[in-house]
């Protein structure tokens, strides 16, 4: 067995654990910057992302690198194409992050509306929770847990449109429908965020089966 | 036709791969040849049906 084909899957894997550690991080730092209003978190969380993009670039240099010297066939070339794609998705999802914390920055209400901050709360648990699952799948290769994530993706589709429909009743207040247009980005990026952690279970289904398929037909 | 133990000589040149390895008798006496797995090479490189297939192509053994 070519142990160094196996202790450099192993690195990328563990790697590929820490940065989806970093992407709840940010996740946290950007909703709690949000609910408070916390122009000094968004920034922490907006600086934040060089970390996530350096374990997004180390990853990509160790596949690139393993790629060219171990020629990896089956399932660790699945996994290699598996790590590969889930490292992007977490990039992205980190992004979406700090677009939260920048929408955060953009517009100060002096009362933001309560029910809104409640449900990106509860998109955000769900996020950081798919995320959770997404990453546990792929470290057991538990493909019906991956496919579990379809069901909490549903979930966060639903607050969302929830999120659309608060929004649109908001009211005639100029600056409070500012804030709502900006909190339907907030709502999308958290979306995005939990379609993202179905990706990453798809990799997961695909490393375990030899098969890729979208869980979900359209999405 | 070509008969090699160089893997990425025979997923690049090949359209179908087939692997082929040894029995040994359980006191280690006879050794016979098999026919463990014949597919289509990207299937035989990214996906065996063989757990011996997938062992060796990925370095496994042998």
């Amino acid at each position: 067995m070519r142990v160094t084909l196996q202790e450099e899957l192993d690195g990328l894997e563990a790697s590929l654990q820490e940065e989806g550690d970093l992407v709840k991080r940010a996740l946290r730092g950007a909703l709690n910057a949000l609910g408070q209003q916390d122009e000094e978190l968004a920034d922490e969380v907006i600086s934040f992302d060089d970390e996530v993009d350096r374990c997004y670039v180390g990853i990509e240099t160790g596949i690139q690198s393993l790629l060219a010297r171990q020629a990896p066939a089956a399932i660790d070339l699945r996994l290699v194409l598996a790590i590969l794609h889930a490292n992007l998705h977490l990039e992205r999802m980190a992004d979406y992050c700090v677009t939260i914390a920048k929408l955060t920055k953009l517009v100060r209400v002096e009362s933001p509306d309560g029910t809104l901050l409640e449900a990106f709360d509860e998109m955000g648990s769900r996020a950081e929770e798919m995320t959770t699952v997404a990453l546990r799948s792929l470290a057991d290769r538990d493909a019906e847990a991956a496919e579990g994530l379809v069901d909490l993706d549903e979930l966060i589709d639903r607050a969302n449109r929830r999120v659309v429909q608060h929004v649109l009743s908001l009211g005639a207040d100029p600056n409070l429908r500012e804030w709502g247009l900006r909190m339907i980005l907030v709502s999308r990026c958290l979306e995005r965020i939990g379609d993202h952690a179905v990706d990453i279970g798809e990799q997961t289904a695909f490393l375990v089966s030899g098969e890729f398929r979208e869980f979900t037909v359209g999405d | 036709m070509i008969v090699t133990h160089n893997m990425q000589q025979a997923a690049r040149v090949a359209d179908m791969t087939a692997f082929f390895s040894v029995e040994v008798s359980d006191e280690g006496k006879r050794r016979t040849g098999v026919l463990v797995e014949y597919d289509v090479t990207p299937t035989i490189f990214t996906k065996p049906n063989d757990r011996r297939t997938e062992d060796y192509v990925t370095g496994r053994f042998g």
